[in-house]
Order: C-alpha cells, then structure tokens, then sequence
C-alpha cells in the first residue's frame, strides 16, 4: 500500500470512537482501505465488487444494530478512550523501532498496531454494545491493515470474514438483551 | 519418511504417525456420531466415544507422536501431559449425569470444543495455535449466548475474547516475522501474552469470565477447554515475567473474590485460582514450574466440570473447596518461584490461604474415595518430579 491515509483514518475513528455513529464511520473506512488497495493495483475490479459486497452484506446489520440501542457516551467513557488512545498512539511509536523496519512500512506497522489496541481499549471501556461492537470493528479494521502490510491473503479473508461475524454476533445478542428487557 | 522407505518396517513404527491425527481427528469425528445417535442411547455413546478419544491421546502421549508435515506434535517435556487433559474433563462431564449436557446439540457442541482444544494444544506454532484458541474461546461465548436468559454474558464473553485474539494473533505474527529483533519480538511477546491471557481469563478478565459461568452446560467446561492450551502457548513463550504477573493478579483477584461469594459460585472460584496459580507455575519455568502447571491444570481437568455441582457429588465438594487436591501443584509452583523470584512466594502463600475457604459447619468430610485419588495425584507428582528435575 503506498499511502498511510488509510491506516491513519482507521486510527483516528478509532481514537474518536466515542462519536454516536461510529459503526457506519468503521464500514466506510473498510471500503476506502479496499478502494485505496484497488488503485494501488491496478486491477480495480475485484476490491470494488469486495466493497460493494461488504457495504451490502453489513449495511443492514448496522442500521439494525441502530435502532436496536443508540445510546451517546458518557463524557468519563470519550475522555477515558481519548486520552488512552493518544497514549497507546505515542507508546507506539515508541515500541516500533525506525532502524529494523523500512520506512515505508514503519507508518502502516504503528497506524495497524494503534487501530487494535485502541479498538481493544474502546471495545474494554465502553458501556453501550454498539459502542464495543464498533470497538471491535476498529481492531479488525486494524489487523486487516496488518495482514495487508504482510501480503497474507489467508488472514485478510479471514479478517474480512470476522468483520461479518461481529456484526452479526452483536445484532443477535442485542436482539436477545432487549427481548430479555421487554420481558422483565 | 525415512521409516516407510526402511525395508524393515515394524508395527509400533508405522503407527506411530497414524496416532497422532486420530487422537486430534477423534473428538470431531465423535461429533458427528453423536448427531447421528438416538436421544436414548446418546449418554452411553458420549461416555463411550470421550473415553477412546482419552485413551487415543494417552496413547499419542506415550508414543511422543507426530503429524508429519504439520505443526502438531506432542509438546516436550512434562508440557505433553497437558495434551489429554480436555478429554479428560469431557470423559468426566459425560460419565456425571447431571453435569452432561442434555440437549443433544450441546453434547454435541461440547465434543467439538474438547476437540479444538485438544488440536490447540497440540499446536507448536504460536500464530496458528492463537487462532485455534480463539475459535475456541469464541464458540464457548456463542454457546452461551444463544441459551436463553445469558444474552449479555455471551455477549461479554464474545467481546473478551474476539479482543484476546485480537492482541494474541499481531503479537504472534510479529514473533514470526523474520526481520523482527529486539524491541519488535519484545512487543510481540507482550501482545502474545496479553491477548492469551485475556482469552483465558486471566487477570483483570477474570471476573468478566467467573461472572458468565453459573448455568450455561458447555461454560463448565470453558475452564479447561481455554485454560489448557493457552498456559501450553504461555509457558513457552518468550515474555515470562509477564505470565507470572497476569497470574499473580489473578490468584488475588479470586482470593479477594472468594471471601464475598455465595457458596454455591466458590466452587468455580477455587478453578480460577488453580489456574492463576498454573500461569505463575508457567512464568517460573524449570522442571518444577512445568510439573506443577500440569498438576494444577489436571486438578482443573478434574474438577472444573463439577466445580458448580458441589451437592450432586458430595465426595468431590471438600476437594474443590479446600486446596487439597492442588497441594502437589501448590507446592511445586512455590519451589518454582523460589528459583524465579523469591520475592513472591509469600504473596502467593497469603493469597492462597486467604482465598481458600474452609469447609462451613464441617458440611464436607474428606471420604475415602477423595483421600485415595489425593493420595495418588501426590504420589505421582512425586514421581514427575523425580523424572524432570
């Protein structure tokens, strides 16, 4: 990949998770990683079906999730994942050595390295399931930069797959907590 | 190879190749029996097809078998005890009537992840032993989270451990990398151990996990059916004072735990801290920190299914109370620590008597059957140890 751009946006959304329409933001992002790969390629067919498909496949399930809980974060929850998120950013940084890796992919390593671990830091402080669905997002958004930085197909469609599976995972355990709420 | 090729062909030889994948394939392949089986009839077969698998993977063990072009392998050392420990908590689950599982596709289900551990363990590659773990971790969230009423503790757990594997699968690539030296493999390591340990529940995960486990059949299990490989993977990984830190805070946070719960959850509580105390035996290496880690995880083997069924099996409940049964663990993991760091022998010592409760009114008496299977857990640690040290 030749631009960071990509990796740095992931990485942005992810340190202002906090906003309300976080999970649209993430599927965007997905699409604008695989567009950006497309144009590096030059064969920009197959990642633009790949994105038609993945903003298809989870449009629905992020509109439900949606309208199943829309709760705005508590101001302890945005501080607390801004400020983590801005020194996980900085200890990475830190943790990437410049001499060991090339210059190109040093910035890519540090963007994928912050999209995980500050998804992982939402998804653990955010009190709302769809704020730690998008949480969760981010981090797989991140090591979908990763297996890309790396050329590893396998974990890329792995990743890809995950995407799917969280989004689905969390339409079905919110389903099941509200129907749990109406009954009590 | 070089045995095929040999005109001399014998028969332990030629088998030894073949015992491997069966002992990993079994499990699945039991699966799809026990689908196939009459609700009747499905509690003898479950009983019977944990049982072969078990005497599959000890035959595996004895044998040190391999998977030739794969990564699985026996693991070196007192490590490949570890192996049949999964069937062992699956054979014990089954033959307990109450803890088995009624519905035919949590039995089912059940089979399936005593059979993912099982290859997770068996695994010798970081990376690919991460993704095995976290697919089994995230199936025991699924489990729970669609059985009726634990929608938001499958929730929990799916959430805790997607971010397990999350943290495990870039650190495990970074130690791959080859070009990775210095402060990138230290960073893969501490990713590797952060996210394992997260999958596992230990550390601050703990409660998320201990919290999720009351009802739900195939959460029983979850102890083991996570615990095991990832203390295999924790054990020989590179960031050890990690381990052991991730297992002193948990052997706290159960201690602290204990002394407020109700008695019904202390059962699982003990499990817990058996495995804070295993991830320490794990971080203090040497032939006593491994042999200790084995004898504390089959403690768990053991007793992790029964652990919530404390009036069902009344001759079980003194040794999930009571730390009797880990005793040999306990100790080799203090002898362990006393090689490492010395410093923490006695904050593990306090924690342990103080997170240990007693037995209330003198409910639980010690039955002979308890003393004989105590007595010969001991007496074959003893032998471990005079084996690896």
């Amino acid at each position: 990949m030749a631009s960071p751009l990509p990796g740095l946006l992931i990485a942005a959304s992810v340190v202002l998770s906090g906003l309300r329409w976080a999970l649209p933001w993430q599927a965007g992002l997905v699409v604008l990683t695989l567009l950006a790969g497309a144009l590096d390629d030059g064969a920009p067919v197959r990642p633009c079906l790949a994105a038609l498909f993945v903003v298809a496949g989870t449009a629905a399930l992020v509109w439900g999730l949606a309208r199943l809980e829309d709760r705005a974060p508590m101001p302890g929850e945005r501080i607390s994942g801004v400020g983590g998120g801005l020194m996980l950013t900085i200890l990475a940084v830190l943790a990437v050595p410049r001499g060991l890796v090339d210059a190109v992919s040093r910035p890519d390593l540090i963007a994928a390295l912050v999209a995980i671990l500050c998804g992982v830091l939402a998804a653990a402080i955010r009190r709302s399931v769809v704020g730690q669905c998008a949480g969760l997002a981010g981090a797989v958004n991140g090591l979908l930069l990763l297996a890309g930085l790396g050329g590893r197909d396998a974990v890329l469609a792995g990743a890809v797959a995950l995407q799917g599976a969280l989004l689905l995972v969390a339409f079905v355990c919110l389903r099941r907590i509200a129907w749990g709420r109406e009954l009590t | 190879m070089a045995a095929v090729s040999s005109p001399m062909l014998s028969l332990p030889v030629l088998s030894l190749p073949v015992l491997m994948p069966l002992a990993l394939c079994w499990p699945f392949l039991s699966m799809g029996v026990l689908a196939a089986c009459s609700p009747a009839s499905a509690r003898a077969a479950a009983i019977g097809l944990s049982g072969i698998g078990l005497v599959l993977a000890v035959l595996a063990v004895a044998a040190r078998s391999v998977w030739p072009a794969t990564p699985f392998a026996v693991p070196s050392g007192p490590l490949g005890l570890l192996l049949p420990l999964p069937l062992v908590a699956l054979f014990v689950a089954s033959l307990s009537a109450d803890a088995a599982p009624g519905r035919r596709g949590t039995r089912v289900l059940t089979h399936g992840l005593a059979g993912g551990a099982v290859a997770a363990t068996a695994c010798a590659d970081p990376l690919s032993g991460a993704v095995a773990i976290g697919g089994v971790a995230m199936l025991v969230a699924l489990a729970t989270a669609v059985t009726r009423g634990a929608a938001r503790a499958g929730w929990d757990l799916f959430r805790l451990s997607l971010s397990g594997t999350l943290l495990a699968v870039p650190g495990a690539a970074l130690l791959a990398a080859s070009d990775a030296a210095g402060r990138l493999e230290g960073l893969g390591g501490l990713l590797l151990t952060l996210g394992l340990g997260t999958v596992a529940g230990l550390g601050p995960a703990a409660p998320v996990v201990l919290a999720a486990g009351d009802a739900v059949a195939p959460m029983a299990l979850a102890p083991v059916m996570t615990a095991v490989p990832v203390l295999r993977h924790l054990a020989e990984g590179p960031d050890r004072m990690g381990v052991m830190a991730l297992g002193l805070v948990t052997v706290w946070l159960m201690a602290l735990s204990i002394r407020v719960a109700p008695a019904g959850r202390r059962g699982r509580l003990s499990v817990g801290l058996m495995i804070g105390l295993g991830a320490m035996a794990a971080g203090a290496g040497g032939g006593a920190g491994q042999a200790g880690l084995v004898a504390l995880m089959l403690s768990v083997a053991l007793m992790g299914p029964l652990a919530r069924q404390d009036v069902a099996f009344g001759w079980a409940a003194p040794l999930v109370h009571a730390p009797f049964l880990p005793f040999g663990g306990f100790v080799l993991t203090l002898v362990a620590l006393c090689d490492a760091a010395p410093l923490l022998v006695l904050p593990v010592a306090v924690g342990v008597a103080v997170g240990s409760p007693g037995a209330v009114g003198g409910a639980f008496r010690t039955g002979w059957l308890g003393r004989g299977v105590a007595a010969l857990l001991l007496a074959g640690l003893v032998v471990v140890l005079w084996g690896w040290r």
